[in-house]
Order: structure tokens, then sequence, then C-alpha cells
């Protein structure tokens, strides 16, 4: 190529662009003189591509670059590969070496450019000084005065192009120089797949790791949900059955307090004296059978203290000045509703006699209430005393009220407690001999 | 107070078995019964009691509680319909949490008046009797 050639005026079309054809010199490249080909420098440069592709086929593309480069003597080498993000608009410099290698990542359009034209002939093709058709490079230095490109294919898909630049005119392409360039073609070829194949790769690692951490999150909100949604149900159902338990439970027991009440108030009225007197006893077994379901309540129906069972009726006496004196000694036990209940009227009918007739009847009467848990077999039994004196002298009762009757039968057949209910001269005496439920003691 | 019950005729000397664990319930019901004339077997105030009772006494009818000490009374029930004896329940339970098996039987619901009573008793005695 010689100056005078690259000078000569070219005719300008109307739209004052510079024809492809007078940019173009393949033909030339038949008529040069070419080398002989070095085949063994041929080798030992594909053997170098070869084990850098095996190497670090990341940095393939620039590698490849480098050694075109230097097996062409060329000012710059470089690799155009079409963008594939918007549909291959344009030519992407993906790796160049040489002078030109600060231009990496510049491209041309798919549409007029160098690269382009390569692909529209699918052939290889020899520029000379393409700036003047393709005015974007005039800004690019140094300029181009030789371009050889060769197209490269994935697929039998043009999809890219090598080239080689002469800067100067010191170096001009032959016939040999396409030759190598052609069959360096093949191995670009390959060279991009595993680029795009590994970016791929790594595209879709990410992806999937993305993905995976994003499946793992979401895995993990969903167990807490579901977790909390089990919960919350299971919570919901149970308590809609403990809620329907519970008021067939209550309705029962309302039952049974309704029918204790119409026996307490029948046994009442079997040995009150005046209607006064039957108000009077009604209402004190009324209040002490509702006392013991405060009790009751507060242990949700599972358990009362007996301590405070016994203490419910004799708290009035405990503790006082210038009274009778009164002890409560025991450890603690919890009683069932079924004890508590009927241990409650009984300490209730004991007090009330007391009071009336006995050791709380006078300012020196003193009662002494103790209790041990020993264990009798495999079961635990209560054994409880109730011991009056200081009193009036103790005449026996002539007939079975509501309380001994309570005490003496009553007990007995709902607790399977042994009683005795002693009139001793100097005091009522009471012991109860009660199995509890091991685990209440 | 105890007033206007008397012993009715056609229970006197009738034999009633009581199945009842809270002895105020058996207690008012016991009394009940003595004033009608009958005469009561028991009260058993377990089960396990009510069971012997029910397969050896002489029973003309009976009155169950259904829930004794925890217990099911439907043992007793069995043994009292394997020997044609009348019997009806006597309990703080809505009717409908019977057992399907005894849901034709008589339900006596608490608190009971004693007229209602003594008119299911009267109900079972003279079935047992024909």
């Amino acid at each position: 190529m010689s100056p005078t050639q690259a000078e000569s005026p070219t005719a300008l079309p109307s739209d004052g662009v510079v024809p492809l054809e007078s940019v173009l010199c393949t033909e030339e490249l038949d008529r040069r003189q070419s080398r002989l080909p070095d085949y063994e420098k041929e080798n030992r440069v594909l053997v170098a591509l070869a084990q850098a592709l095996a190497d670090s086929p990341g940095t393939i593309l620039q590698t490849m670059a480098e050694i075109m480069l230097e097996a062409f003597g060329a000012g710059s080498a470089g690799f155009s590969v079409l963008t594939t993000d918007d549909g291959g608009k344009k030519f992407y410099w993906a790796a160049i070496s040489g002078v030109w290698k600060p231009h990496i990542g510049g491209g041309t359009p798919r549409d007029f450019g160098p690269c382009g034209d390569v692909l529209d002939r699918n052939a290889p093709l020899l520029f000379r000084h393409f700036e003047r058709r393709y005015t974007y490079f005039q800004p690019v230095t140094p300029p181009v005065e030789e371009c050889l490109l060769v197209p490269f294919y994935v697929e039998g898909k043009a999809v890219g192009t090598i080239w080689v630049i002469a800067h100067d005119d010191r170096r001009e392409f032959d016939a040999e120089d396409l030759r190598q360039l052609v069959s360096l073609a093949s191995f670009a070829s390959s060279a991009y797949q595993t680029v795009s194949f590994n970016q791929k790769t790594v595209a879709m690692n990410e992806a999937l790791m993305l993905g995976s951490l994003r499946q793992h999150e979401l895995t993990e909100a969903a167990d807490l949900l579901n977790a909390k949604l089990q919960t919350e149900m299971a919570a919901r159902k149970e308590g809609e059955e403990q809620r329907v338990l519970l008021m067939a439970e209550l309705d029962h027991r309302l039952k049974n307090t309704f029918v204790a009440v119409q026996s307490i108030a029948r046994l009442t009225s079997q040995n009150a004296a005046s209607l006064d007197q039957f108000h009077e006893a009604f209402d004190d077994r009324l209040m002490a059978l509702s006392q013991t379901h405060d009790l009751l309540t507060l242990g949700e129906w599972r358990s009362a203290p007996l301590r405070e069972v016994i203490m419910m009726e004799l708290s009035p006496y405990h503790g006082t000045q210038g009274g009778p004196r009164v002890t409560v000694t025991g450890e603690d036990v919890q009683l069932d509703a079924r004890q508590a209940l009927a241990l409650g009227l009984s300490v209730h009918e004991l007090a009330n006699n007391a009071a009336k007739y006995g050791a709380l009847s006078v300012p020196n009467g003193r009662i002494d209430v103790a209790w041990d848990v020993i264990a009798s077999n495999d079961a635990m039994v209560l054994k409880l005393r109730w011991v009056e004196s200081g009193g009036p002298v103790v005449e026996p009762p002539l007939r079975r009220g509501f309380g001994s009757r309570l005490i003496e039968s009553g007990i007995p057949s709902e607790l399977g407690a042994d009683v005795q209910l002693e009139f001793h001269r100097e005091g009522v005496r009471f012991t109860l001999t009660l199995p509890l439920d091991p685990a209440r003691a | 107070m105890v007033g206007n019950l008397s012993i009715d005729p056609s229970l006197k000397g009738a034999r009633i078995l009581l199945v009842e664990d809270e002895w105020l319930v058996s207690v008012l019901v016991v009394d009940w019964l003595r004033q009608f004339g009958c005469d009561v077997v028991g009260p058993a105030s377990s089960v396990a009691q009510a069971v012997v009772l029910a397969a050896a006494e002489e029973i003309d009818a009976a009155l169950l509680d259904i829930n004794v000490k925890g217990e099911v009374v439907y043992s007793v029930a069995r043994t009292l319909a394997d020997r044609g004896i009348p019997f009806a329940f006597l309990t703080g339970y809505a009717a409908s949490m019977i057992s399907e098996t005894y849901r034709e039987r008589p339900v006596l619901q608490k608190p009971v008046r004693s007229e209602r009573l003594s008119q299911i008793l009267r109900e079972m005695v003279n079935q047992s009797v024909k």
C-alpha cells in the first residue's frame, strides 16, 4: 500500500459517505508477495492457545489477542463480538492487544462498520483507512493503515471477528496472514464459546445461588408461617374444644350444686325448730359452700389447700386476743374438689357447733387442728385431728343433725375416709383418715 | 317443710336401687324414696358396688347417676337391662350426652322435683310389674 493510493480522491456519493469499496483492498492480498508458511511457529501458537484455554478460560480472549499480536507482527490485534443483550446491534471489543489496547470495551455499530461488513459478506475483508468511511474512527489513535478481519462462527452463525491492524505502512498483510487468521478463527470460536459458556455458568451459578438463597429464605419464612398457623389453629381448636368441655362441665357442676343446695335445704329444714332458725342455718351452710367454691376457683377447680379450707371457718378466731385460742398445724396438702367441698362443709359444721356449744363459745376455749401425711401401703394418707378443750362440759347430742350425718355418713361414703366424731366431756374430738392421691400430698 | 309428700300406694314397698356418688344428693333422694314408701337398695356410691347390687338384689327399678366418681354407670345399666329391670338416669349432664344405647330410657335432669321423681318411678314400677 502506498500513500498515493491512500490519498487518491474518491467520488463521494450524494449522502457524503465514502463507499465501502473505496476502503476495501481484500483482493490485493492475493497479489502481494506472500510470506512462506511457518508451520512450526503456527503450531507453537496453537499449542500456546490451547494451553491458555485450558489454564484460564476466563481470560482466553485477551490471551489470544496478545498471541495474535505477536504472531502477526501487528500494531494491534483484537476480538470483536456481537452484543447479545440488545439482539446484536453492536460489536463489542472484547479483547485488544497492542497500541489499541486502551480501547477495550469500545465497539462499532453492526450496520455501519468494518465488522458488520465482514458479517454481511460472510468473508474475510482487508480494509485500508476505514476511518474515511467510518468517520467515528477518526478520533481513535493511532489511525489504521490496514486492518484484516476474519469472521468466526458459532453453530454456523457468524458472531464476531478477529482482526489484526497495521498502523503504518511498514507492515502489509498478505495471503499467508489471511490463511493463518482464518485458521485462528475456528479457535476463536471455541474460545468465545468457552467464555460465554463460562459467563453463563457464572451467571447461572449466581442466579442459582441467589435462587437457592431466596428459596432458603422463602422456605424458612414459609416454615415459620406454617408453624405459626399450626400453633394458632391448634390453639384455636384446643380453645374451642376446651370451651365446649368447660361449658359442659360447668353445666354439670352447677346442676350438681343445685341438688346439693336442694339437699342442704331439706336436711336443714328437718332439724330447724323455726323458720328463722332454718334461715340462719341454711344461710351459713350456703356461705360455707360458696367460700369453698371460691377456693376451688382459685385453684381452677383442680385443687384447694387444706389449710385454707380449715382457716375459712376458723380465721375469725385465729390469733385474736382475749378470746378462744385456735391453732392450725400441718404441712401443705392439696385437696381435690370433692374433698374440699365435703371437708369445707364439715369444718363449717364443727366450727359452728363449737361456737354455739363448744370451745369457741367461751374465752378460755381452744381448738387445736393438726395433721400429718403418712405413707400407708402404696397410698398417702392424711391424718387430721380436731381437738377442742377449755369449753363447757360436752353432752352428747340427743339427735343426729345435719353436721353429724354429714361427718359420719357423708365423709366416709363420698371420700372413702374413716372418721370418728367423739363427744368427750372435755371437748369434741374429730379424727379423719383420708386417702390422698399421691400427687396431691 | 317436708309437707305435701305422702306415701304413694303404687310405690309402697317398691325396691329402688339408687346409684349416686354425691352424698348430699343421695341423702336427698333417699329421703324422698322413703317418703314415697320405697325400700332403698344401696345407695351405691361406686360403679363396682352398684354392679354387685344390680346383679344380685331384688330390684323393681333403679335410679342411676351417670358419672359415678369418674366412672360411667353403663355397666350397671347393662346388668339391669339384662335382668329386665327398668331404670332411669338422674344426672346433671345434658340428655344429649347420654350414650345412644340408652337414649330411650327416662332421664331426670338435676335438680329434680320430687313429684317428677315419683311419677317416673311409678311408670317404671308399673312397667316392671307387667
